[in-house]
């Protein structure tokens, strides 16, 4: 018999933000002291000796100095040749090559050339900067070990969040759906009995970074945020939400300053920080929603900043990225995955505190990347489900952490805007 | 399997900060929660700052992700203006049979629905 947080679970909710690592966001959570111990022990954050040589050979340690905004700019390299050198520190591609995530600031040099700024990639959050991540990471879910599905930029990692592939793409180009893999939304409106998924984009002028195979030839499947906002205060939810935040400052159709909220660098990170708690309030205020809710918020990729853990191996799709493609002189099978990215999971059946263990636990922890998420909805509505990527069937789901009590309402979170 | 784990429980984290009474670019707000009587720590709304005045810029450079993005834009524009251009290309007074007809019907609708479902959005 499931626990009663899956037996009651009618609704996956996906927020997928932009460009921000592990360490840099929530790496500082393990830096937090109690009564002379570690308040969050499990948590694999920094130590804060971790370091990076710069293009002058010293030694660049991470520091608490991470800025909201205006400091990340240029935008920091995250494309396929510049994630290499960050993980590889340098290393050409071969046999034998370890990853050392002794990189980063070489790389960043490259897009700053001036070594004291290049020494930026390498601030972290304090968590009272972050106070909307850090509560929720600390309250509910936190996972150590979900990293980005590729070492490379955002386009192709959101793909593995929709499809669990993305069909031998490692950039920002055009891919088209191969058969027989079908988004995780066809798969659910598809299926007998029918189920309901939205992707919510921002508005228009945001719009959605999925154009080409689904804006395009399945309109019926997105709203707007409004519609998201709508559609929880009046109990309509499809099973299945994927949330896009703004990903440009414009004017509001009403007038009035639109601020980007995806927290991609050089947006502001506070207001990032408002859309994911009013996005989380949405959800908590509606008691028809709360209990039969999941929320998972994850980055799409790390930005190119900082993180201490080396990407590990993962199956491959079975698409391989010439040589040409990849900018490295060397083809890539997918078949490692990209840098760590913040992923916490929000439900009232989770444990206050939860951590999920990572690489660091070589016992019990377990990696998660995004071909999780269609893996998790395809496996919840849907149950057997063949027609998708050996790296999907092989991916860890992320619904484990829901357990038997629901947590009173004096218990949780919430926020004030 | 393995189990998640779970901290000893502590009090949150996040400091409460007072939200600076500066305009909000935020989208539609969801509605405040009603406070529960009996309020725990973790319960104490957490006030969420706004950015500082003068955070927006839209005149920032865009970056390689906008760039991309209206590259998509404009791939899926060309394939919609190409499936318009051959129906346009058809003169209807040629269609002689119901088989004929209704395939002429199947594709207009279906570029006026797309693009009336995508009007509706605006």
């Amino acid at each position: 018999m499931p626990p009663a947080g899956l037996d009651n679970l009618k609704h996956i909710v996906v927020l997928m933000m932009e460009n921000r690592s592990f360490d840099h966001m929530l790496g500082g959570l393990s830096l937090v002291m109690q009564n002379g111990q570690k308040k969050y022990p499990l948590i694999n954050g920094l130590t804060g000796n971790e370091s990076n040589p710069d293009t002058n050979g010293n030694s660049v340690q991470v520091q608490p100095n991470a800025k909201l905004q205006s400091q990340l700019d240029p935008d920091p390299d995250h494309h396929f040749p510049g994630v290499d050198l960050q993980i590889f520190g340098g290393t050409p591609p071969g046999n034998g090559r370890v990853a050392n995530m002794q990189g980063f600031v070489k790389d960043y040099f490259t897009q700053t050339n001036d070594v004291g700024r290049s020494h930026n990639i390498m601030y972290y959050f304090t968590p009272d900067k972050l106070p909307v991540l850090s509560t929720l990471a600390t309250q509910f879910a936190v996972f150590n070990g979900w990293f980005s599905s590729i070492p490379g930029p955002t386009i192709c990692n959101r793909a593995f969040a929709h499809y669990g592939t993305s069909f031998g793409q490692v950039g920002m180009d055009i891919f088209y759906i191969l058969d027989p893999i079908l988004s995780v939304y066809e798969r659910m409106i598809k299926a007998q009995p029918q189920h309901t998924a939205k992707i919510y984009y921002y508005d228009q002028q945001s719009s959605t970074m999925e154009i080409v195979n689904l804006l395009q030839n399945q309109p019926q499947l997105f709203g707007t945020y409004d519609q998201f906002i709508s559609d929880c205060k009046t109990s309509m939810l499809p099973d299945y939400s994927f949330i896009e935040p703004c990903y440009n400052d414009h004017s509001g159709s009403g007038g009035g300053e639109i601020l980007a909220s995806d927290q991609h660098p050089d947006h502001n990170v506070q207001e990032g920080e408002r859309f994911i708690a009013n996005t989380y309030n949405a959800i908590r205020t509606n008691p028809n929603l709360w209990g039969s809710t999941a929320l998972l918020i994850v980055y799409d990729e790390h930005g190119g900043i900082y993180d201490h853990v080396v990407p590990p191996a993962c199956t491959p799709d079975g698409y391989s990225a010439k040589a040409s493609d990849t900018g490295t002189g060397q083809a890539f099978n997918f078949d490692r995955l990209g840098v760590r990215v913040p992923a916490l999971l929000v439900s009232p059946y989770i444990l206050k505190g939860t951590v999920i263990p990572g690489p660091e636990d070589p016992a019990n922890g377990r990696i998660f990347e995004h071909a999780s998420i269609p893996a998790t909805v395809t496996n919840f509505f849907l149950g057997n489900y063949d027609a998708r990527t050996a790296r999907e069937k092989n991916a860890s789901t992320f619904l484990d952490s829901l357990g038997d009590q629901m947590r009173p309402d004096s218990d949780i979170p919430y926020f004030n805007l | 399997m393995p189990t998640a784990k779970s901290l000893t429980p502590t009090k949150s984290a996040a400091p409460i900060k007072s939200a600076a009474p500066t305009k909000s670019g935020a989208a539609t707000q969801a509605a405040a929660p009603a406070i529960s009587a009996a309020v725990t720590e973790a319960a104490v709304p957490i006030l969420v700052p706004q950015p500082e005045p003068g955070s927006y810029n839209a005149k920032r450079p865009a970056g390689k992700l906008l760039q991309s993005q209206t590259l998509h834009l404009r791939e899926a524009l060309i394939k919609h203006m190409a499936d318009l251009a051959a129906v346009l290309e058809i003169d209807p007074r040629s269609l002689k049979t119901e088989g004929e007809v209704s395939t002429y019907i199947r594709r207009a609708t279906a570029i006026l629905h797309t693009h009336h479902a995508r009007a509706a959005r605006k």
